[in-house]
């Protein structure tokens, strides 16, 4: 009725749907949020291939409201980027689900990992965690809190003596921490 | 599949191997491990990778273990499997490609198996939590959708419609209840501005809210709807007594020898309750300044509103001539009825912190790890916000890492500073005792004085004075209320205690005093205003009893009325509270920030950093909590205006947080106080509930004024009812006997020692998956280094025969 633009094909809201923890509603308005990144870039409909095709460099999604004052903004959009580069639609729809309230634990255990796996070698070394603690207090603390604190994180969580977790070893001890479902979510 | 097959086999395996090796305690070491490497000849030969997955899939088992196995995700584990390789691969310099994961992920179609229905939508749902991209999912969910399905019949159809129908009625209702909630907008604002911690704070609070709201909505259903619809439509009935004749009457206890129930009787009591009556029309003013007021604004009596006690006269209602509806049985019942499901919420609220607890205690709280990994709050949106939580997080990470010290520093403590610190510590507790002792006589001091002030004939038409006096108590106990957690946290301090164990005990004292500064009031009313009565008098105390636990007013009569003045004191307590808070969010608070940007020295600066004591501000909740769970029986109305209480609250406390306070606050992530917290809310429950049973069973009601008139003790009601359901009776007299009460008791406790052994076992089987896990980790670099050293010899023989080396992964 009238001139209403539709932005997705039904297929692709059915698909979307399922593959995300989203509903339609949320789903539209995630669309709208990413418009706002580049409205000259992405277009209203996205009903042919653009959900896969149109990127958005990782500079501009970094600076969008929910993810300017994220100290691993850019290894969020990074990890969740297809080519390292710019960040589709699609890429940007998974994002924000990983990120949402609904997803389960395992979903965000698998994407902090390699979100704090600096490097991208699957496991979290020394230097990993160095770089994670400066992110997160932004050179406040001295070198020897912060070699003090990761020392301390890897007797914790080191299970088998080789100075690195893996990934077994980060979801055993994240599933032990209490407030990492409450903080690891972004509302959109 | 079929390494799969020989991972779980070698599982059983390698379980009554590292049995015995568990028990010889050594762990694999280089020298060692040949001997049990030739028992074992085919250990050699296993690929590494499934070394690793069989310690993937036993995190896996012993993380569900205590659970029923179905919870068991079989991507996951898959998961874990293939990353685990991925991870040796890149030991061996080849790099992994997320698409390799997605092989594993498929369901398993090469064996031939049809999926039917209900496998392929569960299937379908588990695509939303892969951890690959979009495209890899959609291109899954068609390969799902265009598989051949078997369609179920009959009974499994039906339960997988069922099923499906319910989960997506479900997440609906979830969603919808988390967006459209009330009060959402400013938990999010709050949440933005300063985290998860103070957010709690504020659900707390929220929580109060609806359970307040519970109660009210309970109390309106049962007890004032029906009362107020009777009114409304009948009017109070008219007592025949003449105040007149009555007053020789109760001068001089005619009726002491008549039974209960005569005619005498009833008289006698018609007779009270004129009096009361002539007293509250006399214009006396006795009856406290709130009334004076009242009378004044052209109100009429507060005692003959609904708020008050005195409102609640007749004991039965018949509505028409149909049904009694036996009104002070209800009024008991339903009180009873609030009271249990009240602890039945706490209990369940108990159950969640007990699992916390349990971990804590375990061992398992992994500060530093909790501390970096799950430390910052993505859902921050500005620069305030975000400076915020960094200085809180960097908060947290100082007092850890002093922790540490502090904990090294307590080896190495000397005799005498230890001696020292016992001093000290026993000081503080001496000094804490004084003070709340010194805060209770001021209390009760201030209670008595006001009361007799309040009591007697003021010239003062206008009764604002009179109800000034009245509000002193009020105001002094929010005094008290809001000044002690300071100088206890001060107190505290000096003890040097470690940070968690002083956050409980400045929890505990806080609340003690809170409690007792409640009951001193109580207790000064009391003595004030109430005895037992004597038979046949209306008010005269009884003489038998002039010993007992609390003082018998000095004019020898109990008040008239007593409940209705309690009930009002108890209202001015809240009222009190309210306007206290309000000054100091309002005025106060932003004047000390001020004072901070003027005058630049280091006390205008102690002065002005305000921060949000998160634990008086959650003591601040259970207070309201327990003034209306305490009085709602003399006082209906209280819990209606503890919900308007809670909801003023609320948006005090948010200006506070989002304005006034801009230093971190003391937050909780490197001490867990859940148990404190749920030691508080039990304490507080309990000496509610006592006070309940004692006012229900042990007080004697007023003899003019409320449903209970006449009666010995509110309980009297019920059981007055009870008697005419003769086999509902006997059936409760059978269950509250002693024949019934201690099997029951047996069997609760064989449960409980049940699931104590259990908790045992697991705990044992915890510690033995964690020395497994070790012993694996052990063998993986022996292994490891075992195969570089292949690996080299190969090398060095022929550079050509590198495949040689390389795995097979089948």
């Amino acid at each position: 009725m009238g001139n209403k633009i539709v932005t997705f094909t039904e297929e692709q809201l059915d698909d979307y749907q399922d593959c995300t923890f989203f509903t339609r509603k949320e789903i539209l308005r995630v669309f709208k949020k990413f418009r706002e990144l580049n409205p000259s870039l992405v277009p209203k409909t996205m009903t042919a291939n653009e959900p896969v095709t149109v990127r958005v460099p990782i500079e501009i999604v970094t600076k969008m409201p929910e993810l300017k004052e994220n100290p691993f903004r850019e290894r969020i959009c990074t990890v969740f980027s297809r080519d390292g580069q710019g960040i589709s639609f699609e890429d940007f729809l998974d994002l924000f689900s990983a990120f949402s309230e609904h997803a389960p634990r395992d979903i965000k255990v698998q994407y902090a990992f390699r979100i704090y796996d600096f490097d991208g070698d699957q496991f979290l070394g020394t230097s990993d965690l160095e770089k994670t603690l400066q992110s997160l207090t932004r050179d406040e603390l001295s070198p020897d809190e912060v070699s003090l604190v990761s020392t301390k994180v890897l007797e914790e969580a080191d299970v088998d003596d080789d100075g690195k977790l893996s990934f077994g070893e980060f979801e055993h001890v994240i599933t032990r921490a209490p407030d990492f479902l409450t903080t690891f979510h972004i509302r959109i | 599949m079929s390494s799969s097959r020989e991972v779980t086999a070698r599982k059983k395996d390698v379980w009554e191997e590292a049995g015995s090796e568990f028990y010889t305690e050594s762990y694999p070491s280089g020298s060692k491990t040949p001997n049990t490497h030739q028992r074992r000849p085919s250990r050699l030969a296993i690929p590494l990778p499934s070394h690793t997955a069989r310690r993937g899939s036993l995190l896996q088992g012993s993380r569900h273990f205590g659970k029923s196995g179905h919870r068991r995700k079989p991507s996951v584990t898959a998961l874990t499997y293939t990353s685990t390789m991925a991870a040796t691969e890149n030991a061996n310099g080849t790099t992994t490609n997320a698409n390799d994961i997605q092989v594993s992920i498929l369901p398993d179609l090469s064996e031939g198996t049809i999926l039917n229905e209900k496998k392929t939508w569960e299937e379908l749902l588990r695509i939303k939590s892969m951890p690959v991209p979009m495209a890899q999912k959609r291109q899954l969910k068609a390969q799902l959708t265009n598989l051949p399905k078997l369609r179920l019949k009959g009974w499994s159809h039906l339960k997988y419609l069922v099923k499906k129908s319910w989960k997506n009625f479900r997440g609906q209702v979830v969603r919808s209840y988390r967006h459209t909630v009330f009060l959402h907008d400013s938990l999010q604002a709050i949440e933005l501005r300063s985290g998860t911690a103070i957010v709690n704070v504020f659900l707390f609070i929220k929580w109060t809210l609806f359970l307040n709201l519970g109660i009210s909505i309970a109390l309106i259903a049962f007890i004032i709807g029906p009362y107020l619809t009777h009114y409304l439509i009948n009017g109070r009935p008219t007592n025949t007594e003449d105040p007149a004749t009555c007053k020789p009457i109760d001068a001089n206890g005619t009726a002491a020898n008549a039974s209960v129930g005569s005619d005498e009787w009833e008289r006698f009591i018609n007779c009270c309750e004129a009096l009361y009556t002539a007293e509250l029309q006399s214009g006396n003013a006795t009856r406290g300044g709130l009334a004076t007021v009242f009378k004044n604004l052209g109100w009429g009596d507060i005692e003959t509103w609904p708020i008050s006690f005195s409102f609640y006269y007749e004991s039965t209602i018949y509505d028409n001539n149909h049904a009694p509806y036996h009104f002070d049985a209800m009024y008991v019942v339903t009180g009873c009825v609030i009271f249990l499901s009240c602890l039945l919420l706490m209990v369940y609220s108990i159950s969640k912190g007990v699992k916390e607890v349990i971990q804590l205690n375990e061992g398992e709280f992994y500060k530093y790890s909790n501390l970096v990994f799950a430390g910052w709050e993505h859902y921050t949106n500005d620069e305030p916000g975000a400076e915020f939580k960094r200085r809180v997080l960097r908060k947290e990470m100082r007092i850890a890492l002093q922790t540490e010290a502090k904990k090294i520093n307590d080896l190495m403590i000397t005799k005498r500073q230890r001696l020292k610190i016992y001093f000290i510590r026993l000081f503080v507790n001496f000094t804490v005792l004084a003070l709340v002792i010194i805060s209770g006589i001021i209390i009760f001091i201030a209670v008595e004085k006001t009361l007799n002030k309040e009591a007697e004939v003021d010239t003062d038409p206008t009764g604002l004075k009179r109800l000034a006096i009245g509000f002193i108590p009020s105001f002094v106990i929010s005094i008290f209320n809001i000044s002690y957690p300071i100088i206890l946290s001060r107190l505290g301090k000096l003890e040097q205690y470690s940070r968690q164990w002083e956050t409980s005990l400045v929890l505990i004292r806080a609340l003690a005093i809170r409690l007792y500064s409640i009951y001193a009031a109580a207790y000064g009313f009391a003595r004030n205003s109430y005895c037992i009565p004597e038979p046949g008098y209306c008010t005269e105390c009884d003489a038998r009893h002039k010993h007992g636990l609390i003082e018998v007013p000095k004019s020898n009569n109990r008040k008239l009325c007593w409940e209705s003045i309690f009930g009002i004191h108890i209202y001015r307590l809240m009222l009190a509270d309210l306007m206290i808070k309000i000054v100091i969010t309002f005025v106060t608070d932003p004047l000390r920030r001020l004072l901070r940007h003027c005058c630049k020295n280091k006390i205008a600066e102690k002065i002005g950093t305000l921060s949000f004591n998160i634990v008086r501000h959650s003591l601040d909740v259970i207070y309201i909590q327990t003034l209306s769970m305490m009085s709602f029986f003399v006082a209906p109305f209280s819990p209606i205006f503890a919900v308007i209480y809670c909801f003023l609250v609320f948006y005090i406390k948010k200006f506070s947080v989002l304005y006034n306070c801009t230093s971190p606050p003391d937050t909780f992530r490197t001490s867990r106080t859940t148990i404190t917290f749920m030691a508080a809310k039990m304490i507080s429950f309990i000496i509610v509930l006592f006070t309940f049973v004692s006012y229900i069973g042990l007080m004697t009601p007023s003899r003019e004024c409320g449903p209970f008139r006449g009666l010995s003790s509110p309980w009297e009601a019920v059981e007055q009812h009870l008697t005419s359901y003769t086999t509902l009776y006997d059936y409760l007299q059978t269950i509250g006997s002693p024949g019934v009460a201690v099997p029951v008791a047996l069997v609760l406790i064989l449960l409980a020692y049940y699931y104590y052994s259990v908790a045992m076992a697991n705990r044992a089987m915890v510690e033995t998956l964690r020395h497994l896990l070790i012993l694996e980790g052990h063998d993986k670099q022996y292994l490891f280094g075992k195969l570089n050293s292949l690996r080299r010899k190969s090398q060095s023989n022929s550079p050509t025969t590198e495949d040689g080396v390389t795995l097979n992964h089948a």
